[in-house]
């Protein structure tokens, strides 16, 4: 991947998803699948992620869910947290996504995020994918 | 079970829980991912504070499962209208 070379403007909206690619490497490689807590940086050497995708790795067998156009799952599996570093080097959270669904993207609502915090309850493994610009 | 916070069985003319109110308990998922729920005493117990992140249920296979909380949910009224 190489960085971003759109103007300014640019560089603080979100792309549509038609501008957009899936990567496992840019612009931090994925160790999926993902269980339990931590962090992902979303951003390196100037490559910033747009979003992210997720898709059910394994669920428990016994939890509660509904059949409907895809699996949604009665207690909310996935969290996680954009941070924001300010200009004075506050680090705050801007979106959180809490989410039961077996599949979807989330594209971050204000871009360049610095790090996102993820939180998968225990029995689910999840399959992570960046969004991220050609 | 000390992680739950009961400490003794309650004296005699102690009074009862209100009629209408459910007890604080923690919300926890076992190995299968079914969801069960502990009673827990106090916001001082273990479960509660955090201190202990597990509590273990006989299930209805028999057989016991240790469930990790994710969940707690206060004590609240439940009466009806």
């Amino acid at each position: 991947m190489s960085p971003i070379t759109a103007g300014v403007i640019d560089l603080f909206s979100v792309p549509p998803p038609d501008q957009l690619v899936k990567s496992l490497v840019s612009p931090i490689a994925l160790a999926n699948p993902y269980s339990g807590s931590g962090n992902l940086a979303t951003h390196a050497g100037g490559v910033y992620a747009f979003g992210l995708h997720w898709a059910i790795n394994t669920a428990p067998a016994e939890a509660s869910r509904s059949a409907r156009s895809l699996l949604i799952y009665a207690e909310p599996f996935l969290s996680f947290s954009l941070h924001y570093v300010l200009a004075d080097a506050s680090d705050f959270i801007g979106d959180t996504v809490l989410s039961g669904y077996a599949e979807g993207f989330y594209l971050f609502q204000v871009a360049k995020p610095d790090s996102l915090a993820y939180n998968i309850l225990p029995g689910w493994t999840v399959h992570f994918d960046w969004l991220v610009q050609p | 079970m000390p992680e739950r916070g009961w400490v003794t069985p309650a004296l005699p003319g102690t009074y009862v829980y209100p009629r209408g109110w459910t007890p604080r308990r923690v919300v926890g998922l076992d190995d299968r991912g079914k969801v069960y729920e502990a009673v827990v005493a106090t916001t001082a117990a273990p479960l509660w504070t955090g201190a202990s992140t597990t509590f273990t249920i006989n299930a209805t296979d028999e057989l016991s499962h240790t469930c990790t909380v994710f969940k707690r949910r206060a004590e609240r009224n439940k009466l009806k209208p």
